[in-house]
């Protein structure tokens, strides 16, 4: 157990380095920085000497000046340390002061969705399960395939055109009341009620024909007994493998929720020092997001084996 | 449906092998034909490439064509979808966004079928080093988001078309490179591999005639579900500002900026999002019937 821990961990930190190197090697190879941009949409270009002063200055500031290799310690330094100095956007904000203020967004965000996604999808997977080929059936069925197909993003819109446009009784984007989050954890959970109410509905299925099964219906047991008591428990333990990732990829998809419901969390960042080229933020924020999905399959694989005692780790 | 030219075996055993690559193809018609939602998909996605293809032709207008006296129309028999708030028709931008979208699908599926493909394959058969070295590589492109990715490329490689499809086939090969790789593993100890082997078939000819032929179903249902997904990261990157330059449209920046006029002009963000809603559901029955089809059980 010790040592599957291990193993991963020395792999997740491979794993991490690796992006940040990728990600750094090819922020080097960009045309043009951030104050090529600035520069070219102020009033700088005209007066060529003090804008060359100003790159210099503001090289030294950021580091920039050092050999390449130096550069990418200090950054991998900054990311253990938790210092990782200032961002290109915003000078007076350090990149690690964006993420702390903005992570805890996203991560709202992406939790109450999965909280909303199963508490819709397991029951409907449950349904879909006991009443195989009924009317049940195919609308968990139906929604699962719309669902898959469609992104969070489309599906955001037209929630935004009923609740926005027609009922007028939510605003169309903000962060500062309750009621701005249900149409974006609406969206986001949406989306993936399809994958796992699918789930449900196969892990269901599976272990209803369990022996086990065949004997509390023989001992007379009724339905909530046999399948909320004992097949229910049984059932949801490979839920776990698709929430963990789900977890993930929904903190990865918040990026166009949150630009569309502007709402300030990591995403929103993450896209704008993207299109500026802010590259501090945008290198820190990728390393965080593969840092926390990885953890995140690390945590789901351990849990499931805690589960599960018929998993063993080698 | 395409059938075996060449016989691969001489004498008796020839007729047999013809007779089973026909087959394949045309039981796999059968059962695609016979499923509903996958004809009406194909239907759908032929006349929306047709539509995509002859765009400068079919459109009413052009796409950046500005017309002031004619701003945030709904819409009309000279505007079917309206006009935005520039005056352009909607109507011709949508049918460039679909030519957008099915430009970067191509663009991309291409370089994941060339890379994916022959990876998948070199990895599967040589296996030591090179399947080794390439394995460390997909799990590493697995535990790094592919979006991330996407996104800083086209941060780093500027926006604009090419870049996106580059992007996106670069994050895309993985998946298709492993299922090959596993094709190819199962296929290679073979009987009837064996046998060309012993016959003094190539390395090449191994694998171009012998394996890959067999591995042509799995390849053809994961390209089918990639073009919905291609068409899903473009539109994406120019919701937040990384896709196409303007004036072209996509529907992802269709739709930011049609957001932006909900209350006043909702019409400039319905037909977008219902548009590209439609279209991706044909892809995807296009897709799931494609895999229903190839599903070699019952």
């Amino acid at each position: 157990m010790l040592r599957f821990i291990a193993k991963r961990l020395a792999f997740m930190a491979l794993a991490l380095v690796c992006v940040a190197l990728i990600t750094f090697t090819l922020m080097q190879m960009a045309p043009g920085n951030f104050l090529d941009i600035q520069i070219l949409s102020s009033s700088l270009q005209t007066d060529v000497v003090s804008s060359r002063e100003t790159i210099g200055r503001w090289e030294q500031r950021y580091g920039l000046d050092q050999p390449k290799h130096i550069q990418f310690f200090r950054f991998m330094k900054g990311m253990v340390t938790l210092d990782l100095g200032p961002s290109f956007q915003y000078p007076s904000l350090d990149v690690e002061e964006i993420i702390q203020k903005s992570f805890p967004v996203s991560l709202t965000l992406a939790v109450a969705s999965v909280l909303v996604a199963l508490i819709i999808a397991i029951p409907l997977g449950i349904l879909a399960a006991v009443k195989q080929n009924s009317l049940w059936d195919y609308v968990a069925m139906f929604i699962s395939m719309v669902g898959n197909a469609i992104p969070a993003y489309v599906l955001a819109v037209f929630l935004m055109l009923l609740f926005t446009l027609k009922l007028r009784v939510l605003p169309s984007g903000g962060w500062s009341e309750p009621k701005h989050m249900i149409m974006p954890v609406l969206a986001l959970s949406l989306t993936s009620v399809a994958g796992i109410a699918r789930y449900m509905r196969s892990s269901m299925v599976e272990t209803l024909r369990a022996d086990y099964i065949a004997a509390a219906w023989a001992k007379g047991g009724s339905f909530r007994n046999v399948v909320l008591n004992h097949a229910l428990r049984n059932s949801l333990i490979p839920l776990i493998t698709v929430v963990g990732p789900l977890l993930a990829r929904l903190m990865v998809g918040t990026v166009f929720i949150e630009s569309m419901f502007r709402i300030p969390g990591l995403g929103q960042y993450f896209a704008q020092a993207a299109a500026n080229r802010d590259f501090p933020v945008l290198m820190t924020a990728t390393v965080f997001f593969a840092f926390v999905i990885m953890t995140m399959n690390l945590i789901v694989d351990l849990l499931y084996g805690l589960l599960d005692p018929r998993i063993r780790y080698e | 449906m395409a059938a075996v030219k060449e016989p691969l075996l001489t004498g008796s055993n020839a007729e047999r092998e013809v007779v089973y690559a026909e087959g394949y193809w045309r039981r796999t018609w059968r059962k695609f034909s016979r499923n509903k939602l996958a004809v009406v998909g194909a239907v759908f996605v032929t006349l929306l490439i047709l539509a995509a293809v002859f765009a400068p032709w079919i459109a009413p207008y052009a796409y950046d064509k500005v017309d002031y006296t004619a701003t945030y129309q709904g819409p009309s028999a000279s505007h079917i979808f309206g006009t935005d708030e520039l005056g352009r028709d909607l109507l011709s931008r949508q049918l460039y966004s679909l030519r957008v979208a099915l430009l970067v699908a191509l663009g991309a599926e291409s370089i994941t079928l060339a890379v994916g493909s022959v990876v998948g394959a070199i990895a599967g058969y040589k296996g030591g080093l090179a399947d080794n070295i390439l394995m460390r590589i997909t799990d590493i492109m697995f535990a790094f988001p592919s979006f991330l990715f996407n996104v800083v490329l086209v941060a780093v490689m500027g926006r604009g078309m090419i870049t996106i499809f580059i992007a996106i086939g670069v994050t895309s090969w993985t998946g298709l490179a492993r299922l090959v790789r596993a094709q190819v593993l199962a296929l290679k100890s073979r009987e009837y591999v064996e046998a060309g082997r012993a016959m003094g078939a190539s390395t090449s000819d191994i694998i171009l005639r012998y394996i890959m032929p067999q591995t042509l179903g799995p390849i053809i249902v994961t390209l089918a579900f990639g073009v919905p997904a291609a068409m899903m990261v473009e539109s994406a990157l120019s919701l937040i500002g990384m896709g196409v330059t303007p004036p072209m449209p996509s529907f992802g920046t269709l739709i930011a900026s049609g957001q932006r006029y909900i209350l006043s002009f909702p019409h400039l963000l319905i037909w977008p999002a219902a548009s590209f809603a439609a279209i991706l559901l044909s892809f995807t029955w296009l897709g799931d019937g494609l895999r229903d089809a190839f599903d070699p059980r019952d």
